[in-house]
């Protein structure tokens, strides 16, 4: 049943939200309108052809996201998509988001991080974000190989001399040595992608203790 | 860093990170203004990737000159802050189109009839708009131009 | 505009070093008023595609003081001409116009001043902050007959950079030189500077 167009205020805040090619359309209710059963529904558009599409799964849904990243997957294309609220039989007008150019910002997202101690050093072994996909069962695709320039940016925290570094990487493996035993590491890491700037979110800090000196152990019997 | 386009026997090198930078601080003001969204300019089939590599030198240096003649002198710049940012941009794409002259000067930048054609294409899909649609349209579109860029 | 009564600026120059670019120019002497001073620039650009536009400079419009850090808007490897004019009430100078334009691939590049410091036996490296303009190429060697150099390039991010892991009895040296990639010129390298790791080597 069509609705009476432009009585409802729009959703607020219409935008994308863009990590390692999962791109989710949010937005806010409309002012005013909290507490009260409001539907939204959901089209996009691909820059430069002809017609605004519809995402059956996001008519009429109660939620205020849409998962479009089947929809807006190919690297050439540009996007919009827009969403209105509908409240029996008004509904509002369409609320449309900027031009999304999904290759150039989508957020890479931290990379996998293990350490393994050892008395004075420690392994990082760094797996690489894994881009969105369709079904469970996809085969894993790496955002390595999308962004082949994809590079790491390694942070260590000596807890006991309060002193960080960093470093960056390309490769997947690293191996700090020459620590001192017994004391608290901490690693935190952050995808990097040469070009236009894009939100970057660093990996959760680890901590992990480098063994005890068993040289000293000895002596100390 | 800085960035090697291959453009068949033409190399240049330019630091293409800092143009994306500076275009991505103007990209959603300027792309708001384009409401033509069922025209797209820049298409696939006209791209740099899709053109012969010795055809490219001669496309990209087409492209550039209707940047540097057509679009960035008639973008109307609704303040000082907006002027400098196209100015940034139009003096750094000229130091790029310098280097495409030298390699024309040296006869690395031969216009075959693939590249005419497709910036001949180009051109009709530009000259289709009314001129000042057409110009916030290619101006809009820059971060298309220099993903093509990014990708030779 | 205001009719031209007041004297124009002169003798305009650029002094750059860094990438830091700074108009300099001889005051209006106007004993007891206080002239201000407007600064408008044009890039290569500007010149040949639009040549009646000029840019009001980003730092200095109707500044008091006979200088500009014109470094934000110097900012592609073309050249640039540069004015500059003297307000007064409303009262307007000429513009004065720098004799030849400038272009930012003839900044002076000074060695960076760069620290070295051990976490551990982690050799670590805190660089100048001179802007995103600048890498720094980065040499490091064992102190011993015959050491191999080893280079680095890096970039300032605010935090000290691991450079190398040392081995325990040895001294390592490092210097460092910037690069920016903008002009395509390196500055001279800076002095070596040394630190030594104490305790006995590995037994074999």
């Amino acid at each position: 049943v069509p609705c009476v167009s432009g009585d409802l205020p729009k959703p607020t805040d219409v935008t994308f939200l863009s990590i390692n090619m999962k791109n989710v359309l949010q937005w806010n209710p409309p002012e005013g309108l909290h507490g009260v059963d409001v539907t939204y529904t959901v089209q996009y558009f691909i820059y430069g052809q002809k017609k605004w599409l519809n995402k059956p799964e996001c008519r009429n849904i109660n939620r205020t996201f849409c998962d479009l990243s089947a929809e807006t997957s190919d690297y050439e294309h540009q996007y919009y998509a827009k969403v209105k609220a509908i409240w029996e039989t008004n509904c509002s007008k369409w609320a449309e988001t900027g031009r999304f150019y999904p290759f150039l910002e989508t957020q890479i997202g931290p990379p996998g991080v293990a350490l393994t101690p050892d008395e004075k050093s420690i392994s990082i072994v760094l797996t690489a974000p894994e881009k969105w996909k369709k079904n469970p069962e996809d085969r894993a695709v790496s955002m390595q190989q999308i962004y082949s320039n994809l590079k790491y940016n390694v942070s260590v925290y000596n807890t006991k001399s309060k002193r960080m570094w960093s470093q960056y990487v390309t490769n997947h493996t690293l191996v700090l040595t020459w620590l001192e035993p017994a004391t608290l590491y901490c690693v935190r890491v952050v995808s990097f992608v040469p070009g236009p700037p894009r939100p970057a979110k660093p990996s959760e800090k680890q901590c992990i203790s480098t063994l005890q000196d068993q040289t000293s152990a000895l002596k100390v019997k | 860093g800085l960035r090697t386009l291959q453009l068949g026997s033409c190399v240049v090198t330019t630091d293409l990170q800092e143009i994306q930078s500076v275009f991505s601080e103007l990209r959603h003001s300027v792309q708001a203004k384009d409401d033509i969204t069922d025209i797209r300019i820049l298409r696939r089939t006209e791209s740099l990737q899709d053109t012969k590599p010795k055809g490219r030198c001669c496309l990209l240096r087409r492209l550039l000159r209707l940047y540097m003649e057509r679009v960035f002198n008639n973008y109307p710049a609704p303040d000082h802050q907006t002027l400098r940012k196209i100015s940034r941009l139009a003096n750094s794409l000229l130091t790029i189109k310098k280097d495409l002259r030298l390699c024309h000067a040296n006869k690395k930048c031969h216009c075959g009839k693939e590249a005419m054609e497709k910036y001949n294409q180009i051109l009709r899909q530009f000259e289709q708009l009314e001129p000042q649609a057409a110009v916030v349209k290619a101006l809009g579109e820059l971060d298309i131009l220099l993903q093509w860029m990014e990708e030779t | 505009d205001g009719v031209a009564i007041l004297p124009a600026p002169s003798n305009l120059s650029v002094h750059s070093a860094n990438m830091k670019h700074l108009l300099v120019w001889s005051p209006v002497a106007l004993p007891g008023e206080t002239v201000y001073y407007s600064v408008q620039y044009q890039g290569e650009y500007e010149s040949l595609y639009r040549s009646h536009v000029w840019i009001p400079s980003s730092l200095c419009s109707l500044t008091e003081r006979p200088q500009c850090d014109v470094s934000d808007d110097i900012t592609a490897t073309v050249p640039y001409n540069l004015r500059v004019r003297a307000t007064l009430g409303s009262r307007t100078s000429a513009w004065s116009t720098l004799k030849q334009p400038f272009n930012r691939n003839s900044t002076v590049l000074t060695p960076p001043v760069v620290a070295i410091s051990k976490d551990g036996f982690h050799l670590v490296i805190e660089l100048e902050d001179l802007g995103p303009h600048f890498e720094f190429l980065v040499a490091y060697w064992r102190r011993e007959p015959g050491a191999k150099e080893h280079l680095k390039v890096l970039r300032n991010e605010g935090v000290p950079v691991h450079l190398a892991t040392m081995e325990p009895g040895a001294a390592y040296c490092v210097k460092a030189q910037t690069f920016v990639k903008a002009i395509q010129r390196h500055s001279a390298f800076s002095q070596p500077e040394c630190v030594e790791v104490r305790g006995e080597a590995l037994p074999l």
